[in-house]
């Protein structure tokens, strides 16, 4: 038991002398894993929030069913019954021409307004639809863009507005970014992986003759390997926090140019919250893995 | 303590270090190994210290044979053996102090004892002045008393000394020798390699003779010059 303490604070106190001992080597590892992360993080960030975008595009999304002058309050009951009937549909509202006639007065100016005979406003009543988020999938899209094309066929209906076209765009657009964003992210994924394990295999080899000279003296290779263990996991952690801090910064300044430049009521998120754990998991991952296979090759040898 | 049968090392290059090359240390003993450059005084202490495999014949160090050893028993092995390296092999960014209580460190021993026979080495060596001292700011000298006290510091059933006066002046070189035969009176084995004939000549103890692989001699009475 007091062995197994004593290794322990020799392990602990062996790992922080090597940091400092070999700090510039430990700073280029600590770099490396930060900046490798930073990359993976930058483009799941991408992916993420290229998702996201989309779903705050759909809050605000409305279609407008224009109704004929001619509708009866039977036949408006009746359509919006059936829009509600629509899986795709969160809510609807009607909009009475009195309503609508309203509602483009208060755009209005009262000085133009004054002296003019209120029915020579021109309104039209309408059925607004509000869209579930989730239906903006591209095949919901098409859904909801058949529907709309029958219901315009209805007498009653004059036209309705939905803009699927330009949804179709954004769509390919944000599949276009997510693909070439996962398929980026993988190949720098496996980049940042060679390039930790490289320069790890560097800072080790710099200490070859350090663990030439502990194997002479008697070490074990569970003695030699440990406090390279450690020293991993720590360039690990430190490297994952960096990345985390330059995301961080990232994040902020991508969020206020979205708000003051382009005036867009837009959050961009850094990470979900669960995977920021993850990601510095997945540092230290990366950190002790790179060490561990670099150690066990001139511990084979 | 250390016994050589029929020893042979060719190494993959085809180059026969050592060629059938018998003989028995006993516990206690003091022998020169010597020979010129390129003998085989240094493969036949990494043969001892399990660095390198055997091409025939059969080695035993302290009663265990080396080829049967498995490969994670190998540190155990070398605890019982100090060595002093002709290039002295200490830690370059470690003080003085941390490269003699490495050979403790490994056997876990309690930070208090290690402090305690550090110094004591320390002192025996002449090095108490410099615990804190890096290697690359002393002399080669002082260095290599460091890699000597680093040898003897978990007191070693069996010492090898590769060269260990090879960068010391004469004055010196006969302040390490009188240590190592101190070492060797307090009942270690010491195996002293060197190709300094001067150095031989002033001491009685035995000499092996390597030449070309070959232990071409083996002098157990010898007077001194």
């Amino acid at each position: 038991m007091a062995l197994f303490f004593y290794r322990i604070l020799y392990f602990l106190r062996e790992s922080f002398k090597n940091v400092r001992y070999s700090l510039f080597l430990n700073i280029v590892s600590v770099f490396t894993i930060a900046v490798s992360l930073v990359l993976v993080g930058f483009f799941a960030f991408l992916l993420l929030n290229a998702g996201r975008f989309l779903d705050e595009v759909a809050q605000d999304l409305r279609i407008s069913v224009y109704l004929n002058d001619d509708i009866t309050p039977e036949q408006i009951d009746a359509l919006a019954l059936e829009l509600r009937r629509k899986p795709e549909v969160e809510e609807i509202e009607v909009v009475t021409r009195a309503e609508d006639r309203r509602r483009s007065m208060a755009l209005l100016s009262p000085m133009l307004l004054e002296g003019l005979d209120e029915q020579s406003i021109p309104a039209q009543a309408s059925i607004e639809i509000g869209l579930k988020k989730r239906s903006l999938r591209r095949a919901d899209i098409e859904e909801v863009d058949q529907w709309l094309r029958q219901i315009t066929e209805v007498d009653a209906v004059d036209d309705a507005l939905f803009g699927a076209d330009q949804l179709r765009v954004l769509h390919a657009g944000i599949d276009l970014i997510q693909t070439a964003g996962l398929i980026v992210s993988m190949i720098i994924l496996l980049a940042a992986v060679f390039f930790t394990f490289s320069t790890i295999k560097l800072a080790v080899y710099a200490r070859q003759q350090e663990i030439e000279i502990l194997r002479l003296v008697g070490a074990t290779h569970r003695f030699i390997r440990v406090p390279f263990y450690l020293e991993g996991i720590l360039q690990g952690l430190v490297g994952s926090l960096v990345a985390l801090a330059i995301l961080a910064t990232m994040r902020n300044q991508v969020n206020s140019f979205v708000r003051e430049v382009h005036l867009l009521n837009l959050e961009f998120e850094l990470l979900p919250s669960h995977t920021l754990l993850l990601f510095v998991a997945g540092g230290v991952l990366l950190g002790f893995l790179g060490s561990a296979l670099s150690i066990s090759r001139y511990l084979r040898a | 303590m250390i016994q050589f049968y029929n020893v042979s090392k060719r190494y993959p290059n085809g180059v026969d270090a050592l060629q059938d090359v018998t003989f028995e240390l006993q516990e206690g003993e003091f022998a020169f190994l010597s020979g010129a450059s390129g003998a085989g005084k240094t493969t036949l202490i990494r043969l001892i210290l399990c660095s390198e495999k055997v091409s025939d014949g059969r080695i035993l160090v302290a009663g265990r044979n080396t080829q049967l050893l498995r490969k994670a028993s190998i540190p155990y092995l070398r605890r019982n053996i100090g060595v002093v390296h002709q290039d002295f092999k200490l830690l370059a960014n470690r003080t003085v102090f941390d490269n003699i209580a490495i050979a403790l460190e490994i056997i876990g021993l309690p930070r208090r004892e290690i402090r305690a026979r550090v110094h004591q080495m320390l002192e025996l060596l002449h090095l108490e002045n410099y615990p804190n001292e890096l290697p690359p700011v002393l002399s080669g000298g002082e260095q290599q008393r460091v890699a000597i006290a680093r040898a003897l510091v978990n007191e070693p059933a069996i010492l090898l000394a590769d060269e260990p006066t090879g960068n010391l002046d004469p004055e010196l070189s006969v302040d390490i020798m009188n240590l190592l035969q101190d070492v060797q009176r307090k009942g270690t084995t010491v195996l002293v390699a060197t190709h300094d004939r001067a150095l031989i000549e002033r001491y009685s103890q035995r000499l092996l003779v390597l030449d070309r692989g070959a232990l071409v001699a083996d002098e157990k009475e010898r007077l001194p010059a």
